[in-house]
């Protein structure tokens, strides 16, 4: 039967014990620090590098949105003045 | 990059990061030491992958405690000589955030694992050691006797002692 020292310690050590998500940073840490951070490449890691070509394959919306936005912006600086970056003598 | 070289890696992280990390918790008893430990001692097995692949699982493991040791070695002179006060305040709150309430903990329980934390690390390093291995590491006598050079019946008995010790820290009876 289990006594108290030997319960408290099963809860004291499984509070110590590393969680999966510790593993997995120390094992990514370690390939980086190693000159290996290719081989921790995951899925969402790439598919981010991939977003603007994907955003184009299959954003109609979006980029029609953008397009909205980007007109709508253009419309409210009407109201606003011009004011050139370089000013020329 | 070698994808034999990721899988002996792997092989060698999966089979003894825990008994590692309990190491390297019971020398030094701090928690985020442990982990920067833990990662400079897998680094080196990186760069020496080759070598280990070749080697069998008991030399894999003698190397790897090897390392873990001189680690610990480089950091007790390092601290010595460089930690700063700011430092061991810093890690004193990162130690007292690691033993906040825990969900499903009471209030009695959480005050028993305090002082169950505190007595811990007031033990003798070697029974420290042990004792960690053992309730953190999940290793039995046996193996513990393997990583640390020692024999089985020498760690029966520090595994006793270390809670013989925080029985009677505790004031838990049966431990007596």
């Amino acid at each position: 039967m289990p006594d108290e020292l030997s319960e408290l310690l099963t809860f004291w050590a499984a509070r110590q014990r590393l969680t999966e998500v510790q593993i997995a940073d120390i094992r990514a840490s370690v390939l980086a620090a190693s000159g290996e951070a290719a081989t921790t490449l995951d899925a969402d890691w790439l598919w981010s590098l991939l977003r603007p070509v994907t955003d184009l394959l299959e954003g109609v919306g979006t980029s029609r949105a953008l397009r909205l936005g980007y007109l709508g912006s253009a419309a409210d600086d009407d109201a606003v003045p011009f004011t050139p970056y370089l000013r020329l003598a | 990059m070698s994808d034999a070289r990721l899988q002996s890696f792997d092989g060698l992280y999966t089979a003894h990061h825990q008994a590692l990390h309990a190491f390297f918790l019971g020398k030094t008893s701090d928690a985020e030491l442990s982990l920067d430990l833990l990662q400079d001692a897998f680094v080196r097995v990186w760069r020496n992958i080759e070598t280990l692949d070749g080697l069998p699982p008991e030399r894999q493991r003698a190397w790897l405690f090897a390392v873990a040791r001189n680690l610990v070695i480089d950091q007790y002179r390092a601290a010595a000589t460089r930690r700063s006060t700011a430092e061991v305040l810093a890690r004193d709150a990162l130690a007292d955030e690691r033993v906040a309430p825990a969900p499903d903990a009471d209030v009695l329980r959480r005050e028993q694992l305090e002082a169950l934390d505190t007595a811990i690390r007031l033990l003798p390093e070697d029974l420290r050691v042990v004792l960690v291995l053992q309730t953190v590491g999940e290793r039995n006598s046996t193996e513990i006797g393997e990583l640390l050079g020692r024999p089985p019946g020498t760690v029966r008995y520090q595994l006793a002692e270390a809670r013989r010790r925080l029985a009677r820290e505790l004031r838990l009876g049966g431990e007596d």
